[in-house]
């Protein structure tokens, strides 16, 4: 039986969004994170971090699976075959990579709150929702454990360093809010059982999580509270660097959407 | 280096036994050893340039991920045999940032075929299917080099090469089997890299100079020349099968040895690329140093010593 | 080598009961970062379900013996080389009754 066949219409229509939205995200993080393949600082950091791109990509394809029998489209339609008002990343993971110190911090700050997103998943009602977060878990220890090594790292490893690190928390904070922006279907999910609770209210326990991981090594967090973004991801809205991933990722499948690849 | 030494060390290599990194050995024998691993090395990761391009625009969900572990795997294999050949090199004070600074400053070998362009997605899956069938003609013959380490990490580089093998071929069939677009850029992907692939094995024997001391000391077993038809007796037949045109008018099998005859694939163009003159290597490079360059204070952060690691 | 940088030698159980064997080396910064970045090195595959991480500066080398020379006469008490004729005391007492020659 396709995901959420128990859920009235209006339930299924939000599982679909949640999905999606977590979907999106990995793919766009994965896509960001495998940009630095054969250029990553360190030849072993290299191989390492093409690992990670590829549990992000897989992450991606996890979340689209379920989603396949819900929407009637394959998983490669729903990465490879919307337009960017239907994308539901949040902002701060489209943007590019910066350099290694923006890369590093942005995704240590995503992992966390991944984190919380699929420790809430472990309780969710439907095994297919707690399976594929248990999967997605077992692989993300690792991202947690690789991102605080290079932020103690980079945090200590001299003035510039922590220069480029500092400038990376203020601008990975300035937009991290994105993640937890609420959405009217959460509380469908909540009413329906899914959920145990609205997954935007994960963002306390993220402020704290990040303050606690940021600040032993001596960096000033900006406050989350009063930043405004100016576009939110999790709405569709989007920006140029959206486009041009969307485009760059497409190019040959959009060339043909109805051929084998 | 007296000549009792020399001779000792020749029996042993006669004798088939093999040499480890701390064992003594004559100084050409390091040096010969060195110019080949580097050189591999060195190709493992300007192989990974043409490639890593088509990482963003692999068609599918599958195709990312497999591109992306592909290449992943190529860089894998320069990290192995960078660490082979710092070891070597250590009693020359030659260690893995010297190389890599060699190579971008465009001192340094590597192989030709990876300074062509891969413009189209058909490029990507023959360069997995043929380059790196390719590469795996000369990475089995060496095997059973004389050079220990070396031949050691040669037996995993082999195994995933196989797969890469298995993911090009997979992504070749594809498209042969696809629309006629897909066919048609498949053709010409096939005829664009037909030369670079004969070009791949080596000039033939007469041409090239540094290999007799390479074969007496058993550092290389097979010369260009064989493996380039052990190359084409597995690939000429599977190619014509998936109904593809070989540019070459003159390509046919002499039925007495069943060796492949071949039309002269422009040797000049081989040198021409050797020395520099490659279609993307100067690209490749300046990317490879800009990289670089914006990295140092990464490089700087890991030579700081932390009280917090 | 590169001054930031050490050379760490890992090691790797494939499976359960079976000991360590080397899997290769990496270069980096500290212990740490080694351990971390040798899990995608060599167990990216599932080669391994443990790994042990060392710096190679910790690993002591001794050149202890010479295959071409063959096995020392004066040791052979330490191998089952060392007994063979006891096969000929047992005919004193009729033979070895070996239960596999019932």
């Amino acid at each position: 039986m396709p995901i959420g066949h128990e859920l009235s219409g209006e339930g299924r229509a939000a599982l679909g969004e949640y999905l999606l939205l977590m979907a999106d995200d990995e793919l766009v993080l994965g896509h960001r994170d495998s940009e630095w393949c054969a250029f990553a600082p360190l030849i072993e950091e290299d191989i390492a971090f093409a690992s990670i791109a590829q549990d992000e990509i897989s992450h991606a394809a996890l979340w689209y699976e379920l989603i396949e029998s819900m929407r009637g489209l394959s998983r490669d339609q729903l990465a490879f075959g919307r337009r960017e008002s239907e994308m539901r990343n949040a902002t701060l993971l489209e943007r590019e990579n910066g350099d290694w110190a923006f890369t590093v911090v942005r995704h240590y700050v995503y992992d966390i709150a991944d984190d919380l997103r699929t420790e809430q998943l472990l309780h969710a009602n439907e095994p297919l929702l707690r399976s594929v977060a248990q999967r997605i878990r077992r692989e993300e220890r690792y991202h947690l454990e690789h991102g605080a090594m290079w932020l103690g790292r980079l945090a200590h490893g001299g003035a510039e360093a922590h220069r480029r690190t500092q400038h990376a928390v203020d601008r990975v904070l300035a937009e991290s809010r994105g993640l937890f922006h609420p959405l009217a279907w959460e509380q469908v999910l909540v009413k329906e059982g899914v959920l145990p609770d609205r997954p935007s209210r994960l963002l306390r326990a993220f402020v704290e999580r990040v303050h606690a991981a940021l600040g032993e090594h001596g960096l000033q967090i900006p406050s989350l509270a009063e930043k405004r973004e100016s576009r939110c991801g999790r709405i569709g809205h989007h920006g140029p660097e959206l486009a041009s991933l969307l485009q760059t990722m497409g190019e040959v499948w959009r060339s043909d959407p109805a051929a084998t690849w | 280096m007296s000549e009792e030494r020399l001779a000792a060390f020749e029996a042993k290599i006669a004798r088939g036994e093999l040499i480890e990194a701390g064992d003594w050995m004559p100084d050409e024998y390091r040096r010969q050893c060195l110019r080949l691993i580097v050189t591999h090395a060195n190709s493992e990761l300007m192989g990974a340039l043409p490639e890593r391009e088509w990482i963003p625009r692999a068609p599918g969900l599958q195709r990312k991920l497999s591109v992306l572990s592909k290449v992943q795997d190529e860089i894998g294999h320069a990290q192995m045999i960078y660490r082979v050949a710092e070891d070597l090199g250590r009693p020359l004070g030659i260690t893995r940032e010297h190389m890599l600074e060699d190579l971008i400053a465009g001192k340094a070998k590597f192989h030709n075929v990876f300074t062509y362009p891969a413009p189209t997605w058909a490029d990507v899956g023959v360069i997995a299917w043929l380059v790196d069938g390719a590469a795996l003609e000369t990475q089995g013959a060496l095997l059973r080099t004389s050079y220990a380490p070396y031949a050691r990490i040669l037996r995993r580089v082999c195994a995933e090469e196989a797969i890469h093998l298995k993911h090009g071929e997979d992504i070749v069939l594809t498209l042969a089997a696809g629309t006629r677009v897909q066919r048609a850029m498949l053709q010409d992907a096939l005829t664009r890299w037909w030369q670079p692939l004969l070009h791949f094995f080596g000039p033939p024997d007469e041409q090239s100079p540094n290999t007799e001391l390479t074969f007496r000391w058993r550092i290389r077993l097979m010369t260009n020349e064989q493996l380039r038809q052990s190359f084409l007796r597995k690939y000429v037949p599977k190619v014509q099968a998936l109904g593809l045109a070989i540019p070459d008018a003159e390509l046919r099998q002499d039925p007495a040895t069943g060796d492949w005859l071949y039309g002269d694939p422009d040797w000049n163009e081989f040198w021409r690329v050797v020395k520099g003159g490659g279609a993307r290597t100067e690209d490749r490079l300046r990317l490879r140093r800009m990289t670089r360059e914006q990295q140092l204070w990464v490089r700087d952060a890991m030579a700081t010593p932390t009280s917090a690691a | 080598m590169s001054q930031e940088m050490a050379v760490y030698e890992v090691f790797g159980r494939e499976r359960k009961g079976e000991p360590h064997k080397h899997a290769g080396s990496l270069l980096a910064c500290d212990a740490d970062m080694a351990v971390l970045l040798a899990q995608e090195l060599f167990c990216r595959r599932k080669e391994y379900v443990q790994i042990w991480v060392v710096p190679r500066d910790a690993v002591r080398q001794a050149p202890v013996g010479d295959a071409a020379l063959g096995p020392e006469p004066r040791r052979l008490y330490r191998s089952g080389e060392g007994y063979r004729e006891t096969v000929d005391k047992w005919k004193r007492f009729g033979g070895d009754r070996r239960a596999d020659r019932a």
